[in-house]
């Protein structure tokens, strides 16, 4: 199977577990956001320019899924898995902590980035209690799924893509 | 130098991929079709995706509510009980409070839906994204819904459709941030506009500094030419008004009609703006 069919297997996994089960699984009406886990996961394994292109077309399902400006989440989701590329390549000797680090505070900036970008398109009052509850809900899921999306990233991308990001 | 144009190459695709959001978020604002033809096809692919997923995931969801939602199920059987009380003790009160009832609409002339037709759907499930405050029907296109149609329970409004498939619909509720709708407080000619505040359920709503409104009062939507709902529509109900001397508005918390915490049935009014 090429890169490209195991990525879109990958993403189509995750749009079916998220409209089927992680939004149903809800902590305090937050609930897992399995699309930005995706795009710090591709950016951890496959280095900034595959996080970029993953994070977007993550951010782009979830976009179509829900009913958020389109678009939107595709922007912030991009700018994620560059991002965290470019950290993760800048490591030289990462601890077995460091991918969950990583992720928490990823995460952390992703959802911040999106209230940003919402309130920068007009759509104000995501300032609130819920937003608390989001980003510690999402941030600790996050860095405890790391692990097992960076596994299936090593598989779709092939081992040699994590050893590239890592050796840059 | 590899390395540079590497770097190079990968702000390269960033730039692209930036670019094309941003493309997309402006189509989106000027409601180009495709986009919106979309993710409507994406909501007829998912609908039944989804909804297989959620028959063979609901026993993992029933646990979850049930470890983490306990403290909440337990307030419920008890406000449960207690209405039931207070329910058998009104059941000889029932139809006198009925007959009061109807009275005191055709008082206020407030017919709720009167003679407009409505379709009555079930909530399928709620919101995919953590920001967005809506949740799907089992009713689309071909029960003759379309997009903006206002969206009821048997109290009061609960949101409009914006989005819509052949067998399924998304509701924007209320108290998603970007809800607003005209209102007018019932029995007055005060006009304002009610906006939603996120997950806290409650609206917010501002008139005019001269409207005299006073906590209790009834909200009801306020038709105007080209605007999205009918009139008369309950809404909900005064809580507070702040008066700011220094603004030209009151600012107004509205306490809703519709337990937006338990829509299982909602009906959608099948009312369309006249041209």
């Amino acid at each position: 199977m090429k890169v490209g069919a195991r990525v879109a297997l990958i993403l189509l996994s995750a749009a079916v577990l998220e409209r089927g089960v992680f939004s149903q699984l809800r902590f305090d009406g937050a609930a897992v956001d399995l699309f930005l886990l995706l795009a710090i996961s591709a950016g951890m394994v496959g280095g900034p320019d595959r996080g970029a292109v993953i994070g977007f077309f993550a951010g782009l399902i979830l976009d179509l899924l829900g009913q958020s400006p389109l678009g939107l989440y595709a922007l912030v989701y991009c700018l994620i898995g560059y991002v965290v590329g470019v950290v993760h390549t800048a490591v030289v000797r990462a601890s077995r902590w460091e991918p969950m680090v990583l992720a928490f505070l990823a995460s952390l900036v992703g959802i911040t980035m999106y209230v940003v970008a919402s309130f920068m398109v007009g759509r104000t009052g995501l300032i609130n209690r819920h937003l608390l509850v989001v980003l510690a809900v999402v941030s600790v899921a996050n860095a405890v799924l790391v692990p097992v999306t960076n596994r299936a990233f090593r598989w779709a991308l092939g081992d040699r893509a994590g050893s590239r990001a890592a050796v840059r | 130098m590899a390395l540079s144009r590497r770097i190079g190459r990968s702000r390269f695709t960033l730039l692209l991929l930036v670019l094309t959001s941003l493309t997309l978020v402006t189509l989106d604002f000027r409601g180009f079709g495709p986009l919106d033809q979309a993710r409507s096809s994406v909501l007829s692919v998912f609908a039944p995706v989804g909804d297989g997923a959620s028959g063979l995931f609901r026993p993992i969801g029933n646990f979850w509510h049930g470890a983490f939602a306990y403290d909440d199920l337990q307030h419920q059987n008890d406000a449960l009980r207690a209405q039931i009380d207070d329910l058998q003790g009104q059941v000889t009160a029932g139809e006198v409070a009925k007959r009061s009832n109807q009275e005191l609409l055709a008082q206020a002339k407030l017919p709720f839906v009167g003679d407009l037709q409505t379709v009555r759907a079930r909530v399928t499930s709620g919101a995919v994204a953590n920001f967005d405050e809506t949740i799907e029907i089992n009713k689309g296109s071909n029960d003759g819904i379309k997009k903006d149609m206002p969206v009821v329970t048997g109290t009061g409004l609960v949101g409009s459709i914006v989005q819509v498939s052949d067998n399924r619909a998304v509701v924007r509720l209320v108290t998603d941030t970007s809800f607003q709708v005209g209102v007018n407080a019932l029995g007055t000619a005060f006009n304002g506009v009610a906006r939603g505040q996120g997950s806290d359920h409650q609206l917010k709503a501002t008139m005019d500094v001269t409207a005299q409104v006073a906590p209790g009062q009834i909200l009801v939507t306020r038709s105007i030419p080209g605007g999205r709902f009918p009139s008369d529509l309950p809404v909900g109900t005064v809580a507070t008004v702040t008066a700011d001397d220094g603004s030209l508005q009151r600012a107004i918390d509205v306490n809703l009609l519709a337990d937006m915490q338990d829509l299982t049935y909602v009906s959608v009014v099948l009312w369309e703006p006249s041209p």
